[in-house]
């Protein structure tokens, strides 16, 4: 009896392991479901319905830059008719910030292009300062094209390099480039203050404007030689570029640069922040408005053509929805839509209305 | 009331039926303490009980029994009856063709029961051995009575070896009392004179005698066997009581010579009496029945409908398990538990699914549940027929586990790679209940049966499923187990 109640123990034993030492697979068995992203309304009085996954409907997502500003986009198409939409990112001076935490607090404006100047690049302005009082002329250059000599416009909101190369009243040239911010709010800005002396003596420091700051440090010719609000240096004779990096307590971080010459105290140039305080101020800045493309057999309409202040973007809700094809994150905008957009090309508006829940990325 | 020769065979044969209980030592050693009580023994000198012994041997020598056919007849119509009961048995069990062939093959007889210790069992074992006994003591008997036509002495059975068992003490040792039931056929010369030795000397040969008690009458059946054993010796006290018998037989005989029957007439009136006395001092009914338990290990096998319909097909399924099993009287009680493997050929879910997303994607993919592993419990009650046992209970099961044949097609690619997977429940559910009935027959330490059943709750998950849930699908279990006393 004994071995019996071993063999039952040693039995029950076994199987209990057998049975608990099965591997336990998961099925990943797909599910069917609601589709995600739909856009339905009226253009005209045309209406539409586009759901992606149905009659070859998809949702792109992307993030396009208008000068080197990101305009975080999604487009629904079904190869005939597309609507695209796209938000500006804002708060182009803070890098840090998430974009995606402030867009769903927002009530977004759309954009609007017109040719209104923001920025004007005067030779004038620099002259009139006393490091550039020897300036002869400037050619002057965005996003390395040529715009102008002396005097130059820039008409839509980004953020440009803007190259001014310098020609001093002896015939000495210089290149001088600063980073220029048209269109958008700024947060902070500031500007360098520095005279130089004989035998290539340096006196720098930081012009905040009234702007806390967090860090400052500085470069020459793109070495980092100091750190801290004044800079105290010599420098070689030749003409060298003075570079500072400020670090606001707000999160604005800009970067800013000067001409000078360690040989010669008349070759030198202010960096390019005058420029910035004497832009118009901009009626509605771009920050976080959004645009309408919509395509429709084979025509393009586009909602910055036309003013939409009467219009109006109301996002209901954004959450992360899932990375796409390219890795990057995309969220899902729930949004009522009433805008006017104009047929490229031409003066026709078309009224637009719709209800979507749209795919954009974020990155 | 008078009692005719049948009512006390049947109720002496009902009374014998019933019985079931095991022998224990402490019974036994009251049952003695109420024989010294009834029969007192004490104070008897060896001088009187030889003296006893001699007229006892003078009386039954004298004793004279003429030899009628009618009795004989009414003796083979009782064996013939019992003949046909067991009959009746096998061929009710030859309806499970299993159970059949394994016990054709086998041969086993009735008396090889494994209840050895219930006297129930004993007491069939006994009555079938008796009558075995009895008709081959008879057969004997007639070659006898054919040489003399008259025979004396009281009923003697031989086993067929020589050994020749006192019908009385067959008697005390089936009613655990002290039941002196009177010779009914005397059956040889011979074998009355055997009988007589041994009464005049009974410490002689008692240990030999229990000896050949056991070979005789109750091949492997201790219990029973220590009961004879044990009972010997108090031959001698009932002794005393015999005397008091034959004496009042021997004034009966002292008018000349008496028939067989005449002397069953004659004693029915003490027998009634007897019997009445007996019952009325040591009830039947009042008997306490112990309780048995053993445990066992048990493999399986079964036929289902489908778990679904519409379907054609069958699943079949197999396991094992452990249990206990406990008996008080004829009802048999059963708890045990199986883990079981069924195996399935219709559990198929075929499906597409739109995935939306960025765009859209639709994948058909087909489930196909192979085997569902559960585990099951038996809870039954049964009642017992000999060996024979019809069961009622209920199997509550569990499904734990599955193996699941899983395939995926694309739009494009419809021949899509099969992968096996374990554990995928969702088209199953895990909570079964079938109430079932059952017949066991009991072969050895071995028990073989059959169990229907009926599923009662749902048992897939139709949203999962291809198909519906088949309303109480029935299905059959045939399963052998392996009973173990852990008790002595």
């Amino acid at each position: 009896m004994k071995m019996w109640g071993r063999k039952i123990v040693v039995l029950s034993t076994l199987s209990l392991l057998s049975l608990t030492a099965c591997k336990k697979d998961i099925v990943e068995i797909p599910e069917a479901n609601d589709p995600v992203f739909r856009t339905s309304g009226t253009m005209g009085a045309e209406t539409f319905e586009i759901v992606a996954g149905d009659n070859g409907a998809y949702m792109h997502t992307m993030t396009l830059v208008e000068n080197n500003v990101d305009v975080f986009s999604g487009r629904i198409s079904d190869g005939t008719f597309s609507v695209e939409m796209g938000i500006y990112d804002g708060n182009v001076d803070m890098p840090a910030v998430q974009p995606a935490l402030l867009i769903g607090n927002l009530s977004p404006s759309f954009s609007l292009d017109s040719e209104q100047p923001l920025i004007k690049l005067s030779k004038a302005e620099l002259a009139s300062m006393a490091a550039g009082q020897y300036i002869d002329q400037i050619e002057w250059f965005v996003n390395g094209d040529f715009v102008g000599l002396n005097e130059a416009v820039i008409t839509r909101p980004g953020k440009y390099e803007v190259c001014a190369e310098i020609m001093y009243l002896d015939g000495a040239t210089a290149s001088l480039c600063n980073e220029i911010i048209a269109g958008y709010e700024l947060s902070a800005n500031y500007m360098i203050d520095f005279s130089i002396a004989e035998a290539g003596a340096l006196t720098a420091s930081i012009d905040n404007m009234g702007n806390e700051m967090s860090a400052v440090k500085w470069f020459v010719d793109g070495d980092e030689i100091w750190s801290g609000e004044f800079c105290q240096t010599s420098v070689t004779a030749g003409p060298h570029i003075l570079t500072s990096e400020v670090r606001f307590v707000n999160g604005v971080t800009r970067r800013k640069s000067a001409l000078i010459d360690g040989s010669n105290w008349q070759h030198a140039c202010n960096d390019f922040t005058i420029f910035e305080f004497q832009a118009p101020t901009p009626i509605d800045a771009r920050d976080f408005n959004v645009r309408l493309l919509i395509e429709r057999n084979g025509k393009q309409y586009s909602s910055e053509l036309v003013n939409n202040e009467n219009s109006s973007v109301s996002i209901t809700g954004i959450e992360y929805y899932d990375d796409n094809a390219n890795g990057n994150p995309v969220y899902k905008i729930s949004a009522d839509v009433d805008a006017m957009v104009r047929e490229v090309g031409t003066m026709k508006n078309v009224p637009v209305s719709f209800s979507t829940i749209f795919g954009i990325e974020i990155k | 009331m008078s009692w005719t020769d049948e009512e006390i065979d049947k109720l002496f044969q009902d009374r014998a039926e019933d019985l079931s209980f095991e022998y224990k030592n402490d019974y036994w050693n009251e049952f003695n303490s109420s024989l010294s009580d009834a029969i007192p023994t004490a104070g008897i000198d060896a001088d009187a009980l030889s003296e006893i012994d001699r007229m006892y041997q003078e009386e039954a020598a004298e004793l004279s029994f003429e030899y009628k056919h009618a009795y004989w007849q009414e003796m083979e119509a009782m064996l013939a009856r019992s003949q046909s009961r067991d009959f009746l048995w096998y061929a009710t069990a030859a309806v499970f063709v299993g159970l059949l062939m394994f016990n054709l093959f086998t041969d086993v007889p009735q008396s090889n029961f494994d209840n050895s210790r219930t006297l129930t069992s004993s007491l069939e074992s006994l009555t079938q051995g008796g009558s075995e006994n009895t008709s081959d003591a008879n057969e004997k008997a007639a070659g006898q009575v054919e040489e003399g036509n008259v025979f004396t002495g009281d009923l003697s059975l031989d086993n067929g070896v020589g050994d020749v068992i006192p019908d009385p003490i067959v008697n005390d040792a089936i009613n655990g009392t002290s039941l002196n039931l009177e010779p009914i056929v005397g059956i040889g010369e011979n074998n009355a004179n055997k009988f007589e030795e041994r009464i005049v000397d009974p410490s002689v040969d008692d240990v030999n005698e229990s000896e050949n008690s056991d070979r005789t009458l109750l091949p492997g059946d201790n219990t029973i066997i220590e009961t004879i054993a044990r009972k010997r010796p108090d031959a001698k006290e009932s002794m005393v009581e015999r005397k008091e018998l034959n004496n009042a037989l021997n004034d009966e005989l002292a008018i000349g010579s008496v028939d067989a029957l005449q002397t069953r007439t004659v004693e029915s009136g003490k027998i009634e009496k007897d019997i009445v006395d007996l019952q009325e001092k040591y009830p039947l009914s009042d008997l306490k029945l112990p309780t048995r338990s053993m445990f066992f290990v048990e493999l399986n096998g079964g036929l289902s409908q489908s778990l679904i319909t519409p379907s054609d097909r069958m699943s079949y399924s197999a396991g094992g398990g452990i249990g206990a099993q406990f008996e008080k009287g004829r009802f048999v009680f059963t708890t045990g538990v199986n883990a079981n493997v069924s195996f399935h050929d219709d559990l198929v879910l075929s499906r597409q699914a739109k995935v939306y997303g960025f765009g859209s994607e639709v994948f058909k993919y087909t489930l196909k549940y192979d085997q569902i592993y559960s585990l099951e419990a038996n809870l039954s009650v049964g009642y017992r027929f000999g060996n024979h046992r019809l069961n009622v209970g209920v199997r509550p099961s569990y499904a734990f586990g599955s193996k699941v044949g899983f395939t995926q097609h694309s739009d494009t690619d419809e021949t899509g790679e099969r992968q096996t997977v374990y554990g995928h429940m969702d088209g199953i559910q895990r909570l079964g209940v079938k109430p079932m009935i059952g017949y066991a027959f009991d072969i050895r330490s071995f028990t073989i049966g059959v169990n229907v059943g009926a599923q009662l709750m749902p048992a897939v998950n139709e949203e999962f499923i291809n198909g519906k849930n088949n309303q109480l699908p029935i299905d059959g279990q045939l399963y052998i187990r392996k009973n173990i006393s852990f008790r002595r």
